[in-house]
């Protein structure tokens, strides 16, 4: 560290891993310097039992864990029920039928996500929110396909939904029972 | 005739033959000698009267050529030369006459018959030789007139006849002196032949010498052997035990006859000596091979007595043997119960000590039990602990991704914001992951505090049931140690016995080893008296054969 520098202090770290620290948000903070964050789009890696997907952020309002869950006499099995999030009703979908995926196990720690979505307000329920991953804006062909797979270098692979046509295919399956 | 005698006239006998042998050698020796002087003297005498002969023909000879020579050189011959000439004629002839009366007479007395005839051959040719001296005179005193007439070719003419003549005259002087050397060599075999005539007598007359004598001596011997003979065989017999004869010389009176006379004495007073050592020698024999058969039986009666002291001596041994190995093996047992006691001993005191362990080890493991039942308590609260952290990790993770979707939404004013959240987000799943393992070790910690509270209480239980057998183990061996006990008394019991046991077949040990010993002595006694009287017996046996040799 530079003398003059501001001095970090943190329990239970040493100057060596502060050190470290500062220099990868140093690295972080140049990649948006240099333009790199234009270059890439961001997406949350979510799964379903043992299947990764992923969304991309500005689709997500909000990641919480799944409250009271309030059923809907008739509704299709993929449409769980609805939920209260902040005064504002969302409907809970399960959308492991719309992407093949198989459901997840009973008892499991469960979590929605909040997309953004207003007419209706829909939220999906998955198995967990993993972390957040970039895509080089290249790769990404902007939701032109429900699933797409990518396979980055260090991390294991997962596919892009689109959440537009993901919203469409559950409102689909949700309108004809409606109707 | 004694010997002596006999001997004495033998040598005496020998002596006389040498002596007339030598004699007669002597004698031979000088009919040689006066062979020899004779045929020499007469060979040198005739040698000498021819040339006496020679010589006076050839002065004869020289005469008339010297009277020749005159008349050729026309000289008077002389009477004194005639005379001279007829001096010298009569010479020649007293010469030749000689030699042909020498040579007659030799002739009459000659060594030999080839002498004899070589004289006569002498004689004809000396009769030749008078008939042309005879010529020859009457030629040279025909010539000598002739050269008193001075009629020259008479002298001439009568000289080639002289010539002839005396040509006629020499040859027969050269065939006398041939003649004469015949004669001379006859005279050298004459003399040869005698000298062998000699030797050859004189070896005959030895040769009869040597055989007499070789026939005295063996007269001699033949009288003195033939009894000495008969002498040898008698004693020969003697020698071979025939005393039964006497020697057939004891009737002659020489030395011999003596000699003979003595040996049939010698031989009776032999016979009588036999004759009482066969009675001895049989009696003693007789007593010997009873003697011999009492030494027989009691070597052999010894012999079982010793062979029974023996097997007696044996089995106590062996008595003594077993009694010092039971001794000893209950010295053994003694020292492996007394062992077997204190191992007792140290057994009960090392259950009694197992019993106090095992009580402080129940307590132990009932405060280990207590112990980790309120250490399982607590893991209990640091899981539900774990829990509110997992919580706070969820609910932290959840927090940084949705601060993560509000930074995008927030658009590039919410980078520095999806900074911290990425950092929140890594913080919370660096917390959730020390969570999971903190939970999973806790869960290790929990099962293996379960597997301890079960294995605690088995270990209880098995506790108690080692200190029911540990009681049931203490009350065995005190029940062992005091059979162990009983049993070292008994087995010391049973060594004192035996110890007095072994004091008395000691005792009967060192009795039954006198007696051994003296039986020994005995056997060996009787083994040597036996071998006494074997030897014994086979001597008189010996005698027995030796004076049977002698017949009486």
């Amino acid at each position: 560290m530079r003398a003059g520098d501001l001095r970090v202090r943190a329990e239970h770290l040493d100057e060596a891993h502060i050190a470290a620290l500062l220099a990868e948000r140093q690295a972080l903070y140049a990649r948006d310097e240099r333009g790199e964050w234009r270059d890439t789009s961001e997406l949350l890696v979510w799964s379903i039992g043992r299947e990764s997907y992923a969304t991309p952020l500005a689709d997500i309002r909000e990641i919480a864990p799944v409250p009271h869950v309030t059923r809907i006499p008739g509704a299709p099995p993929h449409l769980l029920g609805l939920i209260a999030r902040r005064g504002v009703i969302h409907n809970l979908f399960d959308p492991a039928p719309v992407l093949g995926a198989a459901a997840a196990e009973e008892g499991a720690t469960q979590r929605m996500l909040l997309l953004r979505w207003d007419h209706p307000c829909i939220a999906i329920r998955v198995s967990g929110a993993d972390r957040i991953a970039a895509l080089p804006a290249d790769m990404d062909d902007g939701g032109e396909a429900t699933l797409t797979t990518f396979t980055p270098d260090s991390d294991a692979p997962f596919a892009r939904v689109s959440t537009r046509l993901l919203i469409e295919q559950l409102l689909a399956r949700h309108g004809p029972r409606e109707g | 005739m004694s010997i002596s005698n006999r001997i004495l006239a033998g040598f005496a006998a020998v002596t006389l033959l040498l002596a007339m042998l030598g004699t007669y050698a002597l004698m031979q020796l000088a009919g040689v000698r006066a062979t020899v002087d004779r045929i020499v003297e007469r060979d040198v005498a005739a040698v000498v009267q021819v040339d006496a002969v020679t010589t006076a023909e050839a002065r004869m000879r020289e005469a008339r050529m010297a009277s020749m020579i005159r008349f050729y050189a026309g000289q008077t011959i002389r009477s004194s030369e005639r005379a001279e000439w007829q001096n010298r004629l009569r010479a020649a002839e007293t010469a030749l006459n000689d030699l042909n009366a020498t040579v007659a007479g030799y002739q009459q007395t000659a060594a030999s018959s080839n002498r004899a005839s070589l004289w006569e051959g002498m004689k004809s040719t000396s009769d030749n030789a008078q008939r042309i001296f005879a010529e020859l005179r009457a030629d040279s005193i025909a010539q000598f007139d002739a050269m008193a007439a001075g009629d020259r070719e008479e002298v001439q003419a009568r000289a080639a006849a002289i010539d002839a003549n005396h040509d006629a005259f020499a040859r027969s002087l050269q065939s006398l002196r041939e003649s004469l050397d015949g004669v001379i060599r006859s005279g050298q075999q004459v003399v040869g032949d005698t000298y062998s005539m000699t030797r050859f007598s004189i070896l005959l007359g030895l040769l009869i010498a040597v055989g007499l004598s070789i026939a005295v001596a063996w007269g001699i011997r033949r009288s003195i052997v033939a009894p000495l003979g008969q002498f040898m065989d008698f004693v020969e017999r003697v020698g071979q035990g025939d005393l039964t004869g006497t020697t057939a010389t004891a009737a002659s009176r020489d030395e011999l006859g003596q000699l003979g006379a003595m040996l049939n004495t010698m031989v009776e007073g032999l016979r009588e000596i036999a004759r009482q050592n066969r009675h001895a020698t049989e009696n003693l024999n007789a007593a010997a091979t009873e003697i011999r058969a009492s030494t027989q039986e009691q070597a052999a009666s010894v012999e079982e007595q010793l062979a029974a002291v023996q097997e007696t001596a044996a089995t106590v041994d062996e008595i003594t043997h077993s009694g010092a190995q039971i001794s000893r093996r209950a010295q053994e047992v003694i020292a492996a119960a007394q062992a077997a006691a204190n191992t007792s001993d140290n057994g009960l005191t090392a259950i009694d000590d197992t019993v106090h362990a095992m009580d402080a080890i129940g307590e132990q493991a009932e405060a280990v039990a207590s112990n980790i039942v309120a250490l399982s308590e607590k893991t209990q609260a640091i899981g539900d602990i774990i829990a509110t952290v997992n919580d706070v990790s969820e609910r932290s993770h959840l927090l940084a991704l949705n601060a993560s979707i509000e930074a995008a939404a927030a658009g590039e004013n919410g980078r520095s914001f999806a900074i911290v959240a990425a950092e929140m987000k890594t913080l919370a799943d660096q917390a959730k992951g020390a969570t999971r393992n903190v939970r999973a070790i806790l869960g290790d910690i929990q099962r293996g505090i379960t597997a301890s509270v079960m294995l605690t209480e088995e270990a209880v239980k098995r506790i108690a049931s080692g200190k029911e057998r540990t009681d049931a183990s203490q009350a065995a061996i005190e029940e062992l140690a005091n059979r162990v006990q009983e049993s070292v008394q008994t087995f010391q019991q049973i060594v004192a016995s035996t110890n007095q046991q072994q004091i008395g077949i000691e005792q009967v040990t060192v009795a039954l080893q006198n007696i051994r010993q003296a039986s020994q002595q005995t056997a060996a006694s009787t083994r040597q008296l036996d071998q006494a009287a074997a030897d014994l017996t086979q001597l008189s046996g010996t005698l027995v054969g030796l004076t049977e040799r002698y017949r009486l």
